[in-house]
């Protein structure tokens, strides 16, 4: 099925030029190009559409307006930023709603292909309420003492970028948030980072004191203690998994690339399961206790009662908000390396292992384990590794209790 | 009540009756203690008695010496004075009591050796009252009178017997002439007593033994003590002695300054009030002989009041001092020749001299020689020596000075000419080194400048990416639709090759006409030529932008120049399209026939973008407060002699009656953070006025909108004020 994509900016030669650039595409996707927000808006309610790019400033209805509008209204929607305006409150305003954000002049494959990756990402997740849900996010909750503790950090009268990144590296929410800051070209011109501590450390303090003041990018988990709980343990069975991740990774490449990427997809690995939990706390609770009484994965009892598991919903937000490619294709397969077409060691092969090993070392995970994919292991000439990883990662203690 | 010769007479034989033995002694005691103490009696020279007073003494402690006691006392209260018995008798005192008894009426004659320093000249008349006394004494002691002075007693006695018998005329000849004698006396005392009391300064006449005998009234204003109070105190008690000084020492060192200083000049000591107070006096006392006695006067001047304004003098000096020295402008006194007088140490600081090396120096050839750029100053065009010419002020003027090792700052100065009468004999000059404020002021232009730019520059940016964008996005097209037109250029080639050579193949236009329809060639022949206009559209945008830019960013410097103003607004205009293009359209209405003015390009664009991004803002504001969907900004320009006039023109919210006088105030702003300095228009109006000797006003209505009114001179030197432009704000 075609993919409807709306373009919106207040210069008709910029539409033009965009139709004609496009036009090559024209066998996949629908393209239709609209003067202005309200337009937009006005068009949307006959033709809805799969992605919106548009223009942030334009008379009338701004663009961060009209993303606000279709996030509402169609959340479903990915929303997109083309603009050549880097005003930073702006910019700051439109962090919610907004998935990407391209800086013009884009050049036409950068624009093609982010816009295609949004298209192909939406075919990985059938759910509609699913896609709905993860659509919505604008941010993830963080681990309360981690914002605490960066907010002191920021608002102290000798704050330092140092401390503040490595606080931010060890959240999954923030991380998560700087990466797409970052990767998407929202603060400057977009780069391919998977560090979460170098994004921190390119967004700069300035910018960092802007994110901790907007109440709707960095927050605290507010929960009920059980919820607290379940969240507690996922921070440490994430960070575990990074570590270990990052080990495997090392013993197998010297690219820093993959090592990084491998830590990241460690960290971020389960980022699905906080937008389930986020989005209904109790449910997930329930989630949680189907599994151990009916001794399943817990990714099949996410799919029973929410339709979606968190890896699918995790690499789903990961890939909205620009994350680099293979981060987001080892979290959407490390439960299911099989259906993955790579046939190397990747940061997938890493964290697939990782959270095996670390599930492992702790007897407290509801429902039944995952285990490691011997034939993907063979697949990729790597099952002779396995023992040695183990020893690795035995010899680093796993912090946590796996959810 | 008189008290007769013949009664005292009888007294005295009365009292002469007795042995003089210790036991008539007692008797006399007992007798005496019989008695009451009704008055004590002292008798003048003639033998009247002057007054009389009860006897203050109680019956129990009528001893013969508190009785002395007491009658002295009394006597002193009332001002009374004792007489003294002739030079034979020694300086012995004679009074008389009357007593109350059981036996009658008694005077009672006492006599004393005057501890206390009574004097008044010994006279015959006294005769009497001195037998009395004598007789008095005696009886007091208990002793037999002395052979000799009763002897004496005896004599005198008789021969007063003698005397007043056979010689009563001559007797009150003698006594009519001295009786003359010391009327006239007395008058003079009294002319005498009359200029002392009446003199100005505290006079103040003392014995030898310290005690007070006269005593004027302005002492008594100085000492607290009426006149009639002082006498018989004590010197002393007027001015203490230090601790552990002799009366001599006293006296003559002390008072009469022998030791410290010339005595008729006066010396300072501490004096003592009524109440207690100590204060300030100056003293200067003198001895004269009078009779063989000493007397001492003392002139009195309480300078409590001078010394205190000598402290305030002393406090006001080193204030002055202090403000002169710890001023941080400089502050130079010169005389009525530009001669350096006084130099505060912030002016020798400043000059890198020593306020001693200034001072006697040429002004004007010391620190003033050269002008700004160098040149020489000649003297006469000295603003400082015109000044001291006309004797007028100068209230703020600005000058370089030079320093000793030759470099200059710039200066404020202001000029304060010294008077004395209708002379001018110097002046001060205050000055300030203003090179630092002349620094930050140029810094404020700049940062102002700088900010601007960087505000334009993200806008100049988003002007300059949405053609690059759409440039990109058509160039990318037609790089695709050239392969395509390529592919089948390449296929028409091969049918025009197969055309030569008369045998065309079907399947070839059957290729040829399925890349038509592949390639759109419709679409393309359409779009081609509309994406190679909007390119070059857009291109032309960029290269006006730029263009723009660098005509806005107009280096410049401090020269003017002529300038096309329309040209330079149409420049800002484009630069600062980001700014107004979301919320206004903007209109430009020039005279094509606008003079060029001499100004200086890059202050005329600052002020025109402050103008046109503050426009902008009001209609943004108006927007946000639904006033309207869009404004416009209109910018006129006019010739009006030789004068231009610059309009701009906004339909904001126009400016809040309140705000409207302080508008062009500097560090007065209603931008809110992130908006700007707000130091536009501030600028905007130092640039206009300062700079170009132009005028800046606005007319506003609330609601409708403002226009800022910029006017200046065509040429600098048709710039003489303006008749008919206020430069103030005007309400329509």
């Amino acid at each position: 099925m075609k993919k409807q994509v709306l373009f919106v900016d207040d210069e008709p030669k910029v539409l033009a030029g965009l139709r004609r650039m496009l036009r090559g595409l024209r066998h996949d996707w629908d393209m239709e190009f609209v003067e202005g927000g309200r337009p937009a808006l006005d068009h949307l309610v006959n033709s809805p559409c799969d992605v919106v790019v548009t223009d942030m400033r334009m008379p009338g209805m701004d663009g961060c307006q009209l993303l606000r509008e279709v996030m509402e209204r169609y959340p479903a929607t990915v929303r997109i930023i083309l603009s050549g305006q880097c005003d930073r409150q702006t910019v700051l305003k439109a962090v919610g709603p907004t998935h990407q954000f391209l800086t013009k002049p884009c050049d036409s494959d950068t624009l093609k292909s982010t816009v295609a990756r949004a298209c192909r990402l939406r075919d990985h997740l059938p759910d509609q309420r699913s896609k709905e849900l993860v659509s919505q996010v604008q941010s993830l909750p963080s681990d309360p003492s981690a914002h605490n503790r960066l907010v002191a950090e920021i608002r102290s009268s000798t704050p330092s970028l140092e401390r503040a990144t490595e606080i931010i590296a060890h959240d999954m929410a923030m991380s998560a948030k700087v990466l797409q800051l970052v990767n998407s070209g929202f603060f400057g011109t977009p780069q391919r980072v998977s560090d979460p501590a170098h994004a921190a450390t390119l967004l700069g303090l300035e910018s960092l004191r802007d994110l901790v003041a907007s109440p709707n990018v960095f927050f605290a988990l507010q929960g009920e203690p059980a919820q607290e709980h379940f969240f507690d343990a996922l921070v440490d069975h994430s960070l575990a998994v990074a570590n270990a991740a990052e080990k495997i990774a090392r013993a197998e490449t010297d690219d820093p690339t993959v090592i990084k990427d491998a830590r990241l997809s460690g960290l971020l690995h389960d980022i699905g399961a906080l937008v389930l939990s986020k989005d209904s706390p109790e449910l997930y609770l329930e989630t949680l206790a189907v599994a151990q009484q009916k001794q399943l994965l817990l990714r099949e009892a996410e799919q029973q009662i929410f339709h979606s598991a968190r890896d699918d919903i995790g690499a789903y937000l990961l890939g909205l908000w620009g994350l680099p490619d293979p981060v987001v294709k080892a979290i959407a397969f490390h439960m299911k390396p099989c259906e993955s077409v790579e046939d190397t060691f990747s940061p997938l092969t890493a964290i697939h292992v990782a959270n095996v090993f670390v599930e492992e070392a702790n007897l407290k995970t509801p429902g039944r384990a995952e285990t490691v994919d011997d034939n993907y292991l063979s697949r990729i000439g790597r099952a002779d590794r396995l023992e040695h990883w183990r020893e690795l990662c035995g010899a680093c203690s796993s912090r946590g209790v796996s959810p | 009540m008189g008290l007769p010769l013949n009664s005292i007479s009888a007294l005295l034989r009365a009292i002469d009756g007795t042995d003089g033995s210790a036991s008539d002694s007692n008797l006399l005691e007992e007798r005496l203690a019989t008695w009451k103490p009704l008055q004590l009696v002292v008798a003048d020279t003639h033998g009247g008695a002057i007054s009389a007073i009860p006897a203050v003494a109680p019956r129990d402690v009528l001893s013969s010496e508190s009785l002395i006691a007491q009658s002295i006392k009394a006597m002193k209260k009332e001002r009374w004075c004792a007489w003294q018995v002739g030079k034979s008798a020694g300086r012995i005192c004679a009074l008389a009591v009357r007593l109350s008894g059981p036996a009658g009426d008694m005077i009672l004659g006492g006599l004393l050796e005057p501890g206390e320093g009574f004097s008044l000249p010994t006279s015959e008349e006294s005769t009497a009252l001195t037998l009395c006394g004598a007789m008095a004494w005696t009886v007091q002691h208990g002793q037999a009178m002395d052979a000799e002075l009763r002897t004496r007693v005896r004599h005198l006695s008789d021969e007063h017997e003698t005397l007043r018998m056979s010689h009563t005329e001559a007797i009150t000849a003698a006594i009519e002439e001295r009786e003359q004698r010391i009327r006239d006396q007395e008058e003079h005392m009294a002319r005498l007593q009359a200029v002392m009391m009446m003199a100005a300064e505290g006079i103040v006449t003392f014995n030898e033994s310290g005690l007070i005998q006269s005593f004027n009234e302005a002492a008594g204003y100085t000492f607290n003590y009426s006149p009639e109070e002082a006498v018989g105190h004590y010197i002393t008690d007027l001015i203490p002695p230090p601790p552990g000084l002799e009366w001599d020492e006293y006296l003559g060192d002390y008072l009469m300054g022998r030791k410290t200083a010339v005595a008729s000049r006066g010396h300072e000591v501490l004096g003592r009030r009524k109440d207690g107070n100590d204060f300030f006096l100056e003293v200067a006392v003198s001895r004269v002989s009078i009779a063989e006695r000493d007397v001492y006067t003392g002139i009195l001047r309480d300078i409590t009041e001078r010394k205190r304004a000598d402290r305030e003098l002393k406090r006001l000096h080193l204030q002055n001092e202090m403000i002169l020295n710890s001023a941080g402008e400089g502050i130079l006194g010169v005389d009525h020749q530009g001669h350096v007088i006084f130099a505060n140490p912030a002016a020798a600081r400043a000059l890198g001299w020593t306020a001693n090396e200034l001072v006697g120096r040429s002004l004007h050839q010391t620190i003033h020689y050269a002008r700004k750029d160098g040149r020489p100053y000649p003297e006469a065009e000295c603003p400082v020596c015109r000044t001291l010419d006309k004797g007028a002020t100068v209230p703020h003027a600005e000058e370089v000075f030079c320093r000793r090792d030759g470099t200059s700052f710039p200066v404020e100065f202001v000029r304060t000419p010294i008077h004395e009468g209708d002379e001018t004999i110097g002046a001060v000059i205050t000055f300030r080194d203003v090179s630092e404020r002349r620094m930050l002021e140029a810094q404020l232009r700049q940062a102002q400048k700088l900010e601007s730019i960087g505000q334009l520059a993200a806008g100049i940016a988003h002007e300059i990416n949405t053609p690059t964008q759409y440039i990109g996005d058509n160039t990318r097209f037609m790089k695709d639709a050239f392969e395509d037109v390529n592919s089948l250029l390449a296929a028409y080639a091969q049918l025009l090759d197969s055309a030569e050579k008369h045998e065309i193949d079907d399947s070839l236009v059957q290729e040829i006409r399925s890349l038509v329809e592949d390639a759109d060639v419709d679409y393309l022949m359409h779009e081609i030529p509309k994406a190679i206009q909007q390119s070059l559209e857009g291109l032309a945008r960029v290269a006006k932008i730029v263009h723009s830019m660098k005509e806005f960013s107009h280096p410049g410097g401090e020269e003017k120049q002529a300038v096309d103003l329309n040209q330079a607004i149409e420049s800002t205009a484009t630069v600062s399209r980001n700014e107004w293009k979301y919320v206004a359209d903007l209109e430009t209405d020039f005279d094509p026939d606008l003079p060029l003015v001499t100004c200086l390009p890059g202050d005329f664009n600052q002020v025109m973008l402050n103008l046109i991004v503050n426009a902008a803002h009001a209609i943004h504001d108006a927007v946000e407060a639904g006033l309207r969907e869009k404004g416009t900004i209109t910018v006129s320009t006019r010739r009006d002699g030789d004068w231009v006039e610059i309009r701009v023109h906004d339909t904001g919210t126009g400016i809040p009656e309140r705000i409207r006088p302080r508008l062009f105030d500097p560090f007065f702003t209603t931008k809110e953070v992130g908006r700007g300095t707000g130091q536009g228009l501030a600028i905007a109006h130092s640039v206009v006025t300062e700079k170009h000797n132009g005028t800046i006003s606005f007319e506003t209505t609330l609601g409708e909108g403002t226009t800022f009114a910029v006017r200046l001179p065509v040429s600098p030197s048709s710039s003489h004020p303006e008749p008919k432009h206020e430069e103030a704000s005007s309400v329509r």
